[in-house]
């Protein structure tokens, strides 16, 4: 038998938009977009093409998401139907059907009167509320908008109502409206918080939130799926305060909901909105000129004294490793112009690895100086209007580097310092592009506004906008519009084919659409059209309309299944779409696609409650948050409750609730705690319990599911997970109705689920057993304890040893060196030692340091080279073990080249400062020759102090002595910016030696 | 034409009930009073634990002296004296090891693989405790991941130690090696041997010396698989392709499977690709597999000798296998051996008297034995159980072996038999559903002269699918059903001839 994958990318079939139909309006404006392929699409017909996405180029034609995935004609053909059988059928719409989806989606209805049988199958849509739209709307958008809607948004749902007037009426009209629209309230440019996001974390929130479920990739550029609505230039439009609060609740302003809230906190949705209006293109700009040097220092150097750089020039984004050359041992200068657009406060956020300071004219704005990981400072300083010197000072030590300056501009939101700066002073910086165009405030011009407010009225804008004038009351229509008929009008409506008439409502439909229209008119006025339609016809509409089926699946339709039956080049079918796929990311991979993809909606009504399907609808959903990074959005309660209504009345699995007379409430809770604790049945390894995760890997609360299932599916699924969803990772913990302890309570499987049931039911339940876990502290008593493990600072190769007495080190066995020692409690075995043990554990105590930064032995061609650079693996180096000694005090042994070296530690723990004494015997293997100076190195400090009797105070932290008579003296060597305490090692008959290094701190 | 894989994946929950229903049904049919249980047959001792002790127990090996080494999960060794005895004396070896999965003893010297190398530990002194941990062999990587696991087997013939490396997570590997099986020579080289490791859960030897570890569940496992170590080979995941670089011997990369596809068929695309012998049906057998140990007992554990025991740490059970080579390629038939555990099961080791010692941890992955930890003896109390010991793949179906002679009418009587076949997808995805899944007719069962074998011919046999046969209704010459009514034989080959 011939297999063939499932689950391939799609391949074979591919569909695209087709451009609209139309072609006199593309000839007199010259301003739509191209007319590359409507030639093709004016055949009116699907093409089977190259890529199964939709590429950047615009397609005018309306866009409604549930008509692109199922109800395209293509798919309705009769022999597709009949080929694909049962698939085909589950996927795709009627043509009547996707035409009642159209009619109801482009508001039909706010301007024909329909029967009342007929509107029960439409859906209603308004358009957004213009109240006070002036102040969250840019004028010039509004007025490029409304010269030529379908140019400005591809795919918008609104019809051009001026399409049809001559070229110069219709700019002069649109033109007035949108000085009628901008009169409502100034457009508002202050930013405040709504400016703080960050564009990065936006990026990924938007892809993982869902929002690229419904829009597609934020790149105009990137493809996208058919259904997905493209967000346009949403900075051209928006100010980042108005888009935050629309986002925050997009309901206010869009009451048809179509758009719904997702529960972000503020934080995340202003990520979100950093995202969407920062430019995309900045790390390619070049804003700064640079210097750079070459020196090795531990903070920023005066630049003035450094001689000449290394390398000066431009400097592409941040990108300072390209112009110095290399990433380690740099310090660099970046100087730009900061072109600041008004008189402020200018808020920097600057974050680095290593040090950093941003001067700003004369004043230091952050001083960010030092070697440490990438971390973020602000500093704000009050500018004038025009440009500034601004000076960027860097250096970089060692090991990874980080270099970035963001600003929050009055009014802006946080983004890049890139956008503001250019290399020269008369340069212009990117966001001053759109500066530029705003230059010019925007003044409502009385005679157009009152133009306006006419022809808003007139032209139809009021069928399906609100808008409250200063007096409260909403602008009616004075738009006549016939009634819907069984055939409407072939020319000179809104339907007919060709371009725009004047006086009539122009959607650039295509002939797909536009024959779907027909389709479904004709049926409204049929006999059918006047049963109600059935619970599923109409549950399956709100999910089509809703694009609810974007992320779920509901009896066959949506989530990652294809949009219709679709084959493979072999002819089999394909059982899920892979770019669809891809939208849905994973926070716990253990739980494979049931932690990613959105919860089926089949059966949906049978499993949850009446209450949450409300809840859930209205306040979205949280209860998936930690395994699941997909969030269930929130609707209006219009659309909601209907919908809950209807989905409630799915068939119910129903079985008997056991009674458990026999026992008192306390007996069961207290027997159903043990069932769901660690040493019953464990449900808490995999679900959190009462907001506490555990050890668990964060799958739903339990004490969560009595608000949101109902209690027989409960029982139910909970004794048979598998009949309701194959394949699910949760165990049948009863399997064949046994119970693992028959002493339990009655023994019985339906009597022990129940009692877990009503456990959780319980306001607050006790915790069960193994939800937390204690601190595992190992505390060394008579010798030593080894704690082998990952340790931060060790490396994942580590062995820990606590001495009696409280002092203990961590000995690195993969990089070989003494990595940290410290006083004070060892080490909490707890992380390692519970749940699946992942990630690193500091050590317990205080007074932390790295004494030994790699093998502290090496063989060198001169007493001057620098110290190798390689890992020690790399050069071939090894741990050799460890042994014992009768108090259990660990001796280790390493080898590289021909030297073995062992270190043996003892600890000092008198009323002074705690201390260790370090041996190292260092032998070399007989009959070879020494191939250079065998070196010991006992620090490589920024800092070193001779305290006189031999001891040294390293970097001001610790003290070390280095003795022994095969020693030489201290060479101070310097190296990367800092001092390496060095002394050759003399091997006594060329054979072995003896160094003795105290530590104390 | 609407093809049966399409029907199929629509209708899954009718699949999955029409399953359950099955199975149910089934045990409803030999839910005869006369049922002989698993305890009639081997009995589960658990060793007492010192209080202070917690021992996940994450390898064992027994010592030529009578002792039991048992290693735990927080790295401590213990030396178990007596351990058949009601009063094990338990002392503690060695402490402060990472994840201990593997041990194995030689010369005097307790070969431990723990997470970053294997190390051998000796006990200079005479104490009692090990003095001295000598690094054998380390050459792989360990970045800091808890899913890093590394078990260790005992020594193959050669005098190696096989170490198989779990991935860097699920998908990907970010040090050298990790999806890797490896051999720790006796010199201490560590040889790049076999890629395509997933997240393994233990590694033994057949009683020929063939190297057998689990993988489980995820991606490009479909289900839980026992599978066979072949140098050169490639079992499945391609995480860990990019260490070709480092394993010249090991030739060039396979070429990458094909998401989505199936294992039969990629391993007519890709030769070096070796499908598992054994896949193990995730729930009916169990969901995490685990550790792998040969019955070397000669007959003192029962009537398995030389057969294979899989732990199964989900369902805290053991699995037998029967194994057979066909064609180069080795497959075979699981069956469900003994439940009830106390915790997860992990670890096997067969002790000199016969008996099976079973340790366990269900730390970070839950079990149906509840105890965070379990050590316990699994002893044959000499009677024999009534089950299909082996099933081996002839020419148009089946020949079950038994433990004892059947009763030739129930025997030869096909409407006491049912079979299918089903398999996985194999792909990039974590795990898979039941795909393919298309009932088997029974057309013939012959039972032999002596009673003690049935030839079941079977239709719609295909090669590549998990074959489920059921003998529910088959009677011992003695009037007793089967303790296991139910094998499953993944057939990778069709055998031509018998």
């Amino acid at each position: 038998m011939r297999h063939t994958p499932v689950g391939t990318p799609i391949e074979t079939i591919r569909r695209q938009r087709p451009a609209a139909t139309e072609t006199t309006r593309a000839a007199d404006s010259g301003e739509r977009p191209g007319s590359a392929g409507r030639r093709l699409a004016s055949i009116g017909w699907y093409l089977i093409a190259v890529g199964c996405l939709v590429g950047s180029q615009a397609a005018a034609a309306p866009l409604v998401a549930g008509y692109e995935r199922f109800g395209r004609p293509f798919f309705q053909a009769e022999s597709v139907v009949e080929s694909a059988g049962v698939a085909a059928n589950a996927s795709s719409l009627s043509q009547i059907e996707s035409g009642l989806l159209l009619a109801g989606e482009l508001g039909c209805m706010n301007c024909h009167t329909v029967s009342p049988d007929s509107r029960r199958h439409l859906l209603p849509k308004t358009g957004p509320v213009l109240d006070k739209i002036g102040e969250r709307t840019r004028p010039e958008w509004l007025v490029a908008y409304l010269k030529n809607p379908h140019a400005v948004r591809p795919g918008t749902t609104m019809p051009d109502l001026l399409a049809g007037l001559p070229a110069d009426r219709r700019d002069q009209v649109a033109t007035a409206i949108a000085h009628y629209l901008s009169a409502t309230a100034a457009f508002d440019e202050v930013a405040g918080a709504s400016a703080d996001g960050v564009a990065e974390q936006g990026n990924g929130l938007y892809d993982r939130s869902g929002c690229r479920v419904c829009h597609g990739p934020q790149d105009p550029a990137a493809s996208r799926l058919a259904d997905q609505i493209p967000l346009g230039d949403l900075a051209s439009k928006w100010s980042p305060r108005a888009l935050d609060e629309f986002l925050k609740n997009p309901l206010a302003i869009r009451p048809a909901g179509r758009m719904p809230a997702l529960p972000l906190d503020d934080g995340q949705r202003r990520h979100i909105v950093a995202s969407l209006l920062m430019p995309k293109t900045l790390q390619q700009v070049v804003a700064f000129n640079g210097q750079a040097w070459h020196c090795n220092v531990q903070s920023l150097p005066a630049f003035e004294s450094l001689g000449p750089p290394f390398a000066t020039g431009p400097v592409t984004g941040f990108n300072v490793q390209g112009l110095a050359g290399r990433g380690e041992g740099i310090a660099v200068r970046l100087e730009g112009f900061f072109h600041a657009p008004t008189a402020g406060t200018y808020r920097f956020y600057l974050s680095s690895d290593d040090g950093s300071r941003l001067t700003v004219g004369e004043t230091v704005v952050i001083d960010h100086d030092g070697v440490h990981p990438s971390d973020e400072r602000k500093g704000e300083i009050d500018l004038t209007a025009g440009t500034h010197l601004l000076r960027l000072d860097f250096f970089q030590a060692g090991g990874g580097w980080d270099l970035k300056l963001d600003v929050s501009v009055p009014g802006k939101v946080r983004q890049s310092a890139l956008a503001w700066v250019t290399p020269t002073r008369d340069g212009t910086p990117l966001a001053g592009d759109q500066q530029a165009k705003n230059a010019v405030p925007f003044v409502p011009d009385a005679a157009l506004v009152a133009q306006g407010r006419e022809a808003f009225a007139k032209v139809g804008c009021a069928n399906c906008h609100q808008l409250s004038a200063a007096d409260g009351v909403a602008v009616g229509s004075q738009l006549a519009s016939p009634a819907l008929t069984a055939s409407p009008k072939g020319a000179g409506g809104c339907m007919a084919p060709g371009g725009p008439a004047a006086g009539v409502p122009f959607y650039g439909l295509d002939d797909g659409q536009r024959q779907s229209l027909a389709a479904a008119f004709t049926w409204l006025a049929s006999a059918d059209a006047r049963l109600e339609p059935t619970r599923e016809r109409a549950i399956d509409r709100s999910l089509t309309a809703l694009n609810c089926y974007g992320c779920h699946v509901r009896d066959g339709r949506g989530g990652t299944i294809p949009a219709v039956a679709m084959t493979d080049e072999d002819g089999e079918p394909i059982l899920r779409e892979t770019s669809r796929d891809q939208l849905f990311a994973s926070i716990v991979q253990e739980l494979g696609d049931e932690g990613r993809l959105p919860p089926t909606l089949t059966g949906v009504g049978d499993k949850l409650r009446p209450e949450f399907l409300s809840e859930v609808l209205l306040k979205g959903g949280r209860d998936r948050r930690l395994t699941m990074p997909t969030l269930m959005p929130q609707w209006s309660p219009e659309l909601a409750e209907p919908l809950a209504q209807m989905l409630a009345q799915d068939p119910h699995t129903d079985v008997p609730i056991p009674q458990l007379v026999d026992y008192t409430a306390t007996d069961i809770h207290d027997r159903a705690r043990e069932l769901v604790g660690s040493k019953g049945l464990g449900c808490i390894k995999c679900h959190s319990f009462g907001g506490d995760k555990g050890q668990s890997l964060g799958v739903i609360d339990m004490t969560r599911m009595p608000k949101r299932l109902r209690h027989e599916w409960f029982l139910a699924y909970v004794a048979n997970p598998q009949q309701f969803r194959p394949g699910t990772r949760m165990p049948a913990s009863w399997p064949d109705g046994k119970a693992f302890f028959p002493t339990v309570l009655d023994g019985t499987a339906a009597g022990q689920i129940e009692a877990v049931w009503r456990y959780v039911s319980q306001g607050k339940p006790r915790p069960p057993i193994g939800l937390g876990t204690e601190p595992i502290e190992l505390v060394p008593t008579d010798r030593p304890v080894l704690y082998r493990n990952f340790i931060d600072g060790g490396g994942p190769r580590a062995i820990g040893v606590g001495y009696p007495g409280s002092v203990n080190l961590a000995w690195d066995a993969e990089a070989l060196r003494t990595a940290l020692v410290w006083r004070g409690p060892f080490i909490d075995a707890r992380r390692h030692w519970s749940g699946r043990g992942e990630g690193w554990q500091p050590p317990l105590g205080d007074g932390v340091f790295t004494p030994d930064a790699g093998p502290c032995v090496e063989t060198l061609t001169a007493a001057d080279a620098v110290w190798p650079e390689k890992t020690a693996r790399e050069r071939g180096a090894r741990f050799r073990g460890y042994s014992l000694d009768a108090a259990g005090q660990p001796t280790f042994a390493w080898s590289l080249g021909n030297l073995t070296v062992r270190e043996s530690f003892v600890p000092h723990t008198g009323n002074d400062a705690p201390g260790l004494r370090r041996t190292i015997e260092i032998t070399q293997a007989s009959g070879k020759p020494p191939a250079g100076q065998v070196t010991f190195r006992a620090a490589k400090s920024d800092k070193v102090e001779e305290l006189g009797d031999g001891w040294l105070r390293i970097d001001g932290l610790w003290r070390v002595r280095a003795s022994g008579t095969d020693l030489g003296p201290l060479e101070r060597q310097p190296a990367d910016g800092k001092t390496e305490l060095r002394y050759r090692v003399n091997l006594s008959g060329g054979q072995s030696a003896t160094i003795v290094e105290e530590l104390s701190w | 034409m609407v093809s049966t894989r399409l029907r199929n994946a629509l209708c899954i929950y009718a699949l999955a009930i029409s399953v359950a229903w099955l199975s149910s049904a089934a045990s409803m049919a030999a839910e005869k009073p006369a049922k002989p249980s698993e305890a009639d047959a081997y009995t589960i001792k658990p060793l007492k634990i010192p209080p202070d002790a917690f021992v996940e127990v994450g390898a064992l090996e027994w010592i030529p002296d009578g002792r039991l080494a048992v290693a735990s999960r927080r790295g401590e060794i213990w030396m178990v004296s007596d351990p058949a005895g009601d009063e094990p004396r338990w002392q503690r070896f060695a402490h402060g090891l990472h994840e201990v999965l593997g041990l194995a003893w030689r010369d005097g010297w307790l070969y431990v693989t723990q997470r970053p190398e294997v190390s051998r530990l000796r006990d200079a002194d005479g104490d009692g405790v090990a003095d001295v941990f000598e690094t054998v062999a380390d050459g792989w990587g360990v970045s800091g991941d808890y899913h890093e696991y590394a078990f260790g087997s005992k020594f193959d013939a050669d005098g190696n130690i096989w170490i198989v490396l779990c991935l860097t997570g699920s998908f990907d590997s970010k040090v050298p090696f990790r999806g890797w099986a490896m051999r720790v020579t006796p010199d201490g080289k560590t040889i790049p041997t076999t890629s395509g490791v997933r997240s393994p859960g233990g590694i033994g030897f057949d009683a020929a010396g063939n190297v057998l570890y689990t993988d489980n569940q995820g991606p490009w496992n479909g289900t839980c698989a026992l599978k066979h170590l072949v140098p050169g080979d490639f079992v499945g995941h391609p995480g860990g392709f990019k260490w070709y670089d480092l394993a010249p011997e090991m030739g060039e990369k396979p070429a990458e499977p094909k998401s989505g596809s199936r294992m039969a068929d990629e391993v007519k695309r890709i030769p070096r690709l070796r499908p598992p012998a054994i896949l193990f049906p995730y729930d009916l057998m169990g969901k995490s597999a685990a550790g792998v140990v040969c019955d070397t007992s000669d007959g003192k554990f029962g009537p398995f000798a030389g057969q294979v025991f899989v732990s199964d740490q989900s369902h805290s059970m053991l699995m037998r296998c029967s194994l057979e080579t066909i064609e180069g390629v080795m497959q075979g038939a699981c069956f469900v051996f003994r439940e009830g555990f106390s915790s997860g099961s992990l670890a096997l080791q067969f002790a000199p008297d016969g008996s099976l010692y079973v340790g366990g941890t269900n730390r970070g992955w839950g079990s149906r034995g509840a105890g965070d930890f379990a050590l316990e003896r699994l002893t044959w109390t000499g009677k024999t159980p009534f089950e299909i010991r082996a099933m081996r793949a002839v020419p148009g179906g089946f020949e079950l072996e038994f433990t004892e002679a059947v009763d030739a009418a129930t025997a030869a009587d096909v409407t006491n038999y049912s079979a299918r076949g089903f398999t996985y997808i194999y792909q990039a995805e974590y795990g898979s559903p039941v795909v393919d899944e298309a009932p088997c007719p029974v057309e013939r069962a012959v039972p032999s002269a002596d009673g003690m074998r049935v030839t079941v011919s079977l239709g719609n046999i295909r090669e590549g699918m998990i074959h489920e046969l059921k003998a529910p209704g088959v009677r011992s010459a003695t009037g007793v059903g089967l303790l296991h009514d139910t094998g499953w034989y993944t057939l990778n080959r069709i055998p031509k001839a018998r």
